[in-house]
């Protein structure tokens, strides 16, 4: 059976993933805005493209982490259907990184 | 790339993130499309940086959403099962498609998000500009479905089956999925279309990390281009949200389907010549 947590937890939850969302956001952007800037003016440099680089690994990470996020939070909700739902997108996700093509 | 071409991604960001949070389809349909046949970009490179504004899109609109109950994280959860898988299929099998294939697979998809915008006119769907969560707290109450409607999801199998399409044609394409999903879920699964809405931004997001490695493990993602584009979506978005209140967004959404019409049509001239 699925046990809903109750609400107040999943607001909790709701408002940390936010936090953490926008944090993801504006380190990236802070790298792919600085970087942008940079490669106008010293062009196409290692340090450059490794800025850019940074920015774009921050952002593909970032939902890596909210899902992380989610599973403690449903782990400690005791909510073991949602636990194998996350789990189940987090193992996709890991393989995303690692299968090749 | 040169500095102008950059220029030009930075702009053209910014039109498709505007347009994308005014009309609620995401700027991706615009700005792969720009890429591709406007600046010669392959189709690849252009779809992966497409995948890097979903993500920034999808992260910035959750976190402004947050903590208001709109999005169904229990739902958006289980149908992310289903989309990511369908996204990550969709950039490993990607490497064996040719370009003829994508030309027209994009032709066929850009005909059928036509089609939906035609008919879904008078509706407000997929990504709301939030940029500012101040700023979209009241409008809650001026729809018809606020936030203590009570619904039920009817139909799930149904549910996932649409986030697995919308995942497979994300992680082809480059673009959010969004309005493929969305409407399913509003007419037949029983969401809410504002929570319809606002749990397929969540999981765009996560459908388009679950494509975008595979393209950056292939060497397909062009950092200054991608960055370009990020910039400017974001940029775009948040003026979007500035003018949606002024703007006749019925109109301007007729005139976007016609715009998407004929990125359709070009794509299948490209397809086939």
């Amino acid at each position: 059976m699925i046990q809903r947590a109750d609400d107040a937890a999943i607001e909790r939850l709701e408002i940390q993933v936010g936090r953490l969302l926008q944090a993801g956001v504006l380190l990236a952007t802070a790298c792919l805005g600085g970087g942008l800037i940079l490669w106008c003016i010293a062009g196409a440099t290692h340090a450059v493209n490794l800025v850019l680089t940074t920015g774009l690994i921050v952002l593909m990470v970032t939902p890596l982490a909210r899902v992380v996020a989610s599973l403690v939070a449903y782990v400690r909700l005791r909510d073991w259907f949602f636990v194998a739902t996350t789990v189940m997108v987090f193992a996709v996700l890991v393989a995303a990184w690692l299968v090749k093509s | 790339m040169t500095l102008l071409a950059i220029v030009a991604v930075v702009a053209a960001g910014s039109i498709a993130g505007a347009l994308g949070s005014l009309l609620g389809i995401g700027g991706g349909v615009f700005l792969v499309p720009f890429l591709n046949a406007g600046l010669g970009v392959d189709f690849k490179v252009a779809a992966a940086t497409g995948l890097m504004t979903v993500i920034a899109t999808s992260s910035v609109v959750s976190a402004g959403r947050a903590g208001r109950h709109l999005i169904n994280l229990r739902l958006g959860m289980l149908l992310e099962v289903a989309t990511t898988i369908g996204g990550l299929i969709a950039a490993v099998t990607v490497a064996y498609l040719s370009n003829h294939a994508l030309n027209l697979i994009f032709a066929i998809v850009t005909a059928v998000i036509a089609v939906l915008m035609l008919t879904r006119l008078d509706r407000r769907n997929v990504l709301e500009p939030t940029i500012s969560p101040g700023a979209f707290g009241g409008r809650f109450h001026d729809d018809d479905t606020g936030r203590d409607v009570v619904y039920q999801v009817k139909r799930l199998p149904l549910g996932m089956s649409a986030s697995f399409l919308a995942g497979y044609v994300s992680g082809t394409l480059g673009i959010g999925g969004g309005i493929l999903k969305v409407p399913v879920l509003n007419a037949w699964c029983g969401v809410p279309m504002r929570a319809a809405a606002a749990t397929s931004a969540l999981m765009i997001g996560v459908t388009a990390a679950a494509s975008a490695p595979q393209y950056f493990a292939r060497g397909q993602v062009n950092p200054p281009v991608a960055a370009a584009a990020v910039v400017g979506v974001l940029i775009g978005s948040r003026a979007g949200f500035h003018f949606s209140s002024r703007a006749r967004v019925k109109w301007l959404k007729l005139l976007m389907a016609v715009v998407v019409g004929a990125v359709s049509i070009l794509y299948f001239r490209k397809a086939f010549a």
